[in-house]
């Protein structure tokens, strides 16, 4: 199964972690540390859609680790807005990259969790090891600046809901 | 208005996985990940052991089934479902529903279907069951297409399992069943040939790079390896020469009775492409000033053509001596990137060598390379309609769908597959008629597959299916993977 998602995954799952850190070469880091984690720790995963998702979870997580652990302001910097400096980044999505540039790490990750990946507030907790108070505070904050950046967003004042699933936030949309 | 935010990183994400749609691990890295992961599940095992827990004796199993082992290391397959024939045979079911069928040409004159049975399989389309050789049933313009079935030793997982015949009429035969084996990618096959030329592996094989190039023996369903070729296969060239791609040294690889040369490109190493008649390569060299170089296959001389804008696609030769290219602006970081679309007719070789304005029914569209030419002054052109990118973003990783361009008119096949979301891979053409093959790619948590193989009315734009897709059940998260479809065709030469 890891092959297989590998093999067929990995351009989206970098897409993922570059959307998150908005580095290549972080995200390249991220999703080769979440994919031993994921696959060591889990037996058997039942699809390549369902290890996919996991695989994701584990970027977000290890993404907030790191931001946890560095302590040096200029690896903070490489972790929170490095879209200016580094020329082969990708290009996709210049606007909306800048603007999660501008979050913090943990803000950053609680909004891809919640509003990409449709996890509730307790899944997003779980994922990112915090409290489901602090991921309410993070989505709070993070929507708030990314409306200032991007103009009104659907959903960036939304009684965020303790318990839904990923199909029935999609289909709520 | 207010934006939606899912809307928008979804957006990002599929825009973002297209982007890096070429983007792999470092060579060599997940054989590493691989055996980084069984050692700390090794560890772990003996960590829990240790402590209390009796060591299961079925770990290998399991570990096999995470890791997706090589064939090398898999359970043995079960063998398909032996045919069973129905009492009562109707009137051949695969053949094509549409009323305007062109003529077909080659039609072997031993073809009687009417003394055929139709034999149904669970999980295969319906084919016809005959006691002739069926090889020799085939004409050029006929495809040889390999069939996908859900593995049980494969966690339910599709591989390629039975090689098919089938008539551009849509008469089809079942040739062979396969043996074990992941990945099979047929490159070429002359009609009636006991073989055909394929490449074949496991998917650790197709990212590390070793893969087998060899043979198919279409009556035993052996795969031989034989001295593998660099690179990706094109067609082939003069007198029958297998003719080769390798971007990595931008140079064309003829392999004619064992034998290699190597053209180079002068570093052209974007959409290589052959012309009609096997003679010339042409491929983009891009930069600053993009050109197409064409190398002329029997002489290795090779001639340069400056492209008017930042960044060109060859869309398809448009005969011998020109191709038709979309050519637009680059806007480095703006959004969209590329603008001002234009299409080009690039005559490459010859007295009236140049560029000139070919017309503007692909300016609202987005062309993708490795189109395919249909007969002089109309290409099989792979293209999404901008709109259409623009207003589903999930069309951005979906890759394009197809259209004729004829001497500046575009017929476009209307949208196909679940969700009129339906993408193309290959394209093929044999007198007059075009091919396409459905493509594994859209392919997203719910959405079910395509993977057919369609003939294509040129002159309509209408799609009648040969080789359909077989839902297999199973979670509707995995119907992709597990449904019965066109993993690999090519049409007999």
């Amino acid at each position: 199964m890891l092959t297989r998602v590998a093999a067929e995954r990995y351009p989206r799952l970098l897409a993922f972690a570059v959307l998150l850190s908005g580095s290549r070469a972080v995200g390249e880091d991220l999703v080769q540390e979440a994919l031993l984690a994921t696959f060591t720790a889990r037996a058997r995963l039942g699809s390549t859609d369902q290890a996919e998702a996991y695989v994701r979870r584990a970027i977000a997580s290890r993404y907030v680790d790191q931001a946890r652990r560095r302590t040096k302001e200029a690896e903070v910097v490489r972790l929170v807005a490095p879209l200016e400096r580094h020329t082969a980044e990708p290009v996709f999505a210049p606007e909306l990259r800048r603007a999660l540039a501008t979050l913090p790490p943990r803000e950053r990750a609680c909004v891809v969790l919640r509003h990409l990946e449709g996890l509730s507030t307790r899944e997003t907790a779980h994922a990112l090891d915090l409290s489901e108070g602090a991921v309410k505070r993070y989505l709070s904050d993070g929507l708030a600046r990314l409306a200032g950046l991007l103009g009104p967003l659907d959903g960036a004042d939304e009684q965020i809901p303790v318990e839904v699933s990923r199909k029935e936030v999609r289909r709520g949309r | 208005m207010a934006a939606d935010l899912h809307e928008m990183l979804e957006s990002a994400l599929h825009a973002g996985t297209r982007e890096l749609s070429g983007a792999r691990p470092a060579e060599g890295a997940v054989a590493d990940w691989v055996q980084t992961v069984r050692r700390r599940r090794t560890a772990r095992h003996v960590l829990r052991a240790a402590v209390a827990v009796p060591v299961a004796a079925g770990i290998g199993a399991a570990v096999w089934f995470a890791l997706g082992a090589g064939p090398s290391e898999a359970p043995v397959a079960t063998p398909p479902p032996a045919p069973t024939t129905t009492e009562a045979p109707p009137p051949p079911e695969p053949s094509p529903e549409t009323s305007a069928s062109p003529e077909v040409e080659d039609e072997p004159a031993a073809a009687d279907e009417g003394t055929r049975t139709e034999v149904e399989v669970p999980g295969l389309p319906p084919y016809l069951e005959t006691d002739e050789d069926v090889l020799a049933l085939a004409a050029p313009g006929w495809a040889l297409a390999a069939y996908q079935v859900a593995d049980p030793d494969r966690d339910g997982f599709a591989v390629p399992r039975t090689i098919f015949l089938v008539g551009p009429g849509g008469e089809r035969f079942r040739v062979v069943d396969v043996p074990e084996v992941e990945l099979l990618e047929i490159h070429y096959w002359r009609a009636g040939e006991p073989r055909a030329r394929v490449t074949f592996g496991s998917y650790v094989d197709r990212f590390e790079g070793t893969s087998s190039t060899g043979w198919l023996d279409l009556s035993s369903g052996e795969l031989v390896a034989d001295d593998g070729v660099q690179g990706s296969f094109v067609g082939l060239g003069p007198g029958g020469a297998e003719v080769w791609f390798d971007a990595g040294s931008a140079s064309v690889v003829l392999v004619e009775d064992g034998r290699r040369r190597e053209v180079p490109l002068e570093g052209a190493d974007e959409g290589a492409t052959l012309s009609p008649g096997g003679t010339h390569v042409a491929a983009v060299r891009p930069g600053a000033s993009p050109v197409i170089v064409v190398a002329d296959l029997d002489s290795g001389e090779t001639t340069t053509t400056a492209l008017p804008q930042d960044r060109c696609v060859l869309a398809g030769w448009l005969d011998e001596v020109s191709l038709l290219v979309q050519c637009m602006t680059d806007n480095e970081d703006g959004s969209p990137r590329f603008t001002e679309r234009t299409e080009q007719r690039v005559t490459v070789l010859g007295t009236g060598q140049g560029v000139e304005l070919a017309g503007t029914a692909l300016a609202d569209h987005e062309v993708w390379p490795s189109g395919q030419w249909l007969e002089d002054g109309a290409v099989l052109v792979k293209l999404r309609e901008r709109a259409a990118l623009e207003s589903d973003p999930g069309l951005e990783a979906c890759g394009p769908t197809v259209g004729v361009w004829r001497d500046g008119a575009l017929v476009e096949v209307p949208p196909f597959g679940p969700d009129a979301r339906g993408s193309v891979g290959a394209v093929a053409a044999h007198g007059g008629l075009a091919f396409l093959g459905g493509e594994l790619r859209c392919t997203f948590g719910e959405d079910p597959p395509t993977g057919e193989l369609l003939r294509l009315e040129p002159r309509t734009g209408e799609l009648v299916t040969l080789l359909p897709v077989i839902e297999q059940g199973g979670d509707e998260d995995e119907a992709g993977r597990r449904a019965g479809l066109v993993s690999s065709w090519v049409l007999a030469r």
